[in-house]
């Protein structure tokens, strides 16, 4: 079953556990520069938003790419990189909507969230469960729920 | 069975021929193309030409991955001659029938006729066997004709591997088509900071030499140099396609339909010989860029299996990295803009610069130095036509802007 990694910007505190989680399990380093998701922060109208990569099917990143390293799988729906071909220009960086194109300074690469495998460590330490991990029909409706919140702007 | 035949083996070419393979296992698939090699990044290039990157790198597939997607390759011909109604290819060595064909052949760069620019010492960068040619010259004092981001980038990579280098271009200033004049000037400065020679408004009027580049001329003085770079425009390789009866459009790209079809129903055509709509201004452009011929033959190979798709439309998109600073442009410049007299968002922070061009209350260009982050968004703002009011509404209302979070990153350049 494909699964979605999603966040919930009414939960999340901004504490930026999930940051440091994501950068230490991926990069080795305490950083959260190095996560493969990132928290937008609001402190004064205390808003925090989790941008984190949604796995797009028609993805940017992918068509930026000037390597063709970039590609779905088919089974799981998750964006793959062939890093060792990344030649670090950032081009899928700049396209991508949701800032989940993350670059890694240690090792001049781009890289974007690949759900862990298949148990994302962001979502196990998510102290209020503003990250989840839940299948593709439920992430659906919470994406139903934004474009809801999207026609009352548009009247 | 169905065949199919790409003629071209660039990013359009490739691209066209991964879509076709991943949605139809079975198809007959046959990659025809001058340029004997397997696929590799043309925009990758100048990192090669730096010494910065190792050639192999350059390669995206190599001739296994052809034969293990089942793609028929004939590298190395020489296509003469499409006879459409036959559906019949010419070249040298016989013929080759299809039933659909994509042409993805591309464009080459252009050398204007100024005399002394068939000396030896007088290169394109265009192609692999271009940065061999100039690596195997080995030049140390380089002219870069032209600033459009061939010229920017062939310039820092000659820089990089030690030569004297000067950038001469016709307008009053670098990066003309993708930059207005501040950001344009910015960018001058980084370069020149760095010991390249900037000359705008200059123009080369003769190339001399005694068998080789020795020196150029132009209309204000005259530039020493052993080797001189043409990255003065390309022009698209339609000459095939035009002697075929498929129609050419006012700008010299081939004509195609939102289907990325020809004038004839069996032929199909994307990438860089073709000329699309711009999503912003719905008028005919030449994309030229990478990810535009990658969307175009994506759509191109999916009409060609049945599959109706429609192409959204080109939109302008360069990422450029000058010495370490990241440039981005994208949309429509204040040139580009003429009469419509749009509005400017500009904005300077740390080293970091911004300009963003509103028209109607939609975003329809962007330029910044220095900056990364963000991008993405105002990028999906401009293609989809959201509104900069709706904007602004959604950021004042926090229940708003949670459901809409990826407007948080592009705020910072919008706030006026």
């Amino acid at each position: 079953m494909k699964k979605q990694l999603i966040a919930d910007p009414e939960k999340c505190t901004g504490c930026g556990l999930c940051e440091l989680v994501c950068a230490v399990n991926k990069s080795g380093v305490c950083h959260p520069s190095l996560a493969r998701l990132s928290i937008w922060r609001d402190e004064t109208g205390g808003i925090f938003i989790p941008l984190i990569c949604r796995q797009c099917d028609d993805a940017p990143c992918v068509e930026a790419c000037l390597m063709n390293i970039i590609s779905k799988e088919p089974a799981t729906g998750v964006t793959l990189r062939r890093e060792e071909g990344c030649i670090g220009c950032r081009a899928c960086q700049v396209a991508c909507p949701f800032e989940a194109s993350r670059y890694d300074y240690l090792r001049d690469v781009v890289v974007n969230c690949d759900h862990c495998g298949g148990d994302p460590m962001c979502v196990k330490y998510c102290p209020t469960g503003a990250l989840q991990y839940v299948p593709v029909c439920e992430s659906l409706e919470a994406r139903r729920n934004d474009a809801a919140g999207r026609c009352v702007v548009t009247g | 069975m169905k065949r199919i035949v790409i003629i071209g083996n660039g990013a359009a070419g490739n691209s066209a021929a991964d879509t076709l393979r991943r949605n139809d296992p079975d198809v007959e698939l046959i990659m025809a193309a001058s340029e004997n090699l397997p696929e590799y990044s043309a925009c990758a290039l100048p990192d090669c030409l730096s010494g910065h990157m190792d050639r192999k790198k350059l390669f995206i597939k190599s001739p296994a991955e052809y034969e293990s997607m089942n793609i028929k390759t004939m590298f190395g011909i020489d296509i003469k001659q499409i006879d459409p109604s036959n559906r019949m290819l010419m070249h040298q060595d016989g013929k080759l029938e299809y039933d659909r064909l994509i042409l993805a052949t591309g464009s080459r760069s252009f050398i204007p006729p100024v005399p002394g620019s068939g000396l030896k010492g007088n290169f394109t960068l265009k192609t692999i066997s271009d940065i061999d040619s100039i690596i195997s010259h080995n030049p140390r004092s380089v002219l870069v004709v032209g600033s459009g981001n061939i010229g920017i980038e062939a310039a820092e990579a000659m820089h990089e591997r030690g030569c004297d280098v000067t950038v001469i271009e016709l307008m009053d200033r670098i990066l003309p088509k993708i930059f207005d004049t501040e950001p344009a000037h910015r960018i001058a400065g980084i370069i020149s900071e760095k010991g390249i020679h900037i000359l705008t408004g200059e123009k080369v009027i003769e190339i001399k030499g005694e068998g080789k580049v020795q020196e150029a001329v132009t209309d204000r003085r005259k530039v020493e140099c052993d080797a001189v770079i043409w990255a003065a425009g390309v022009k698209q390789n339609v000459e095939m396609a035009a002697a075929a009866g498929i129609r050419i459009g006012s700008l010299g790209g081939i004509e195609v339909n939102r289907f990325m079809q020809t004038n004839f129903e069996d032929i199909y055509a994307c990438g860089d010989c073709i000329e699309s709509t711009d999503i912003l201004t719905g008028y005919p452009c030449l994309s030229l860029l990478w990810p535009n011929a990658k969307k175009q033959a994506y759509v191109a190979a999916l009409n060609c299996l049945d599959c109706e798709t429609e192409y959204e439309g080109s939109v302008s998109f360069v990422a450029e990295d000058i010495f370490g600073t990241t440039a981005v442009s994208m949309g429509l410049t204040s040139d580009a803009l003429q009469g419509k007299n749009p509005d400017v968002i500009e904005g300077d922070n740390d080293g970091q610069y911004w300009r963003v061009h509103v028209l109607n209350g939609r975003i329809m260009g962007m330029q910044t130095l220095g900056v990364t982050a963000g991008l993405g968004a105002l990028m999906a703002m401009m293609k989809t036509g959201i509104l900069l009011d709706e904007f602004y509404k959604t950021l004042d209302d926090p229940v708003l802007l949670r459901k809409a979070g990826w407007y948080m990153p592009a705020r910072m350049f919008l706030r006026v």
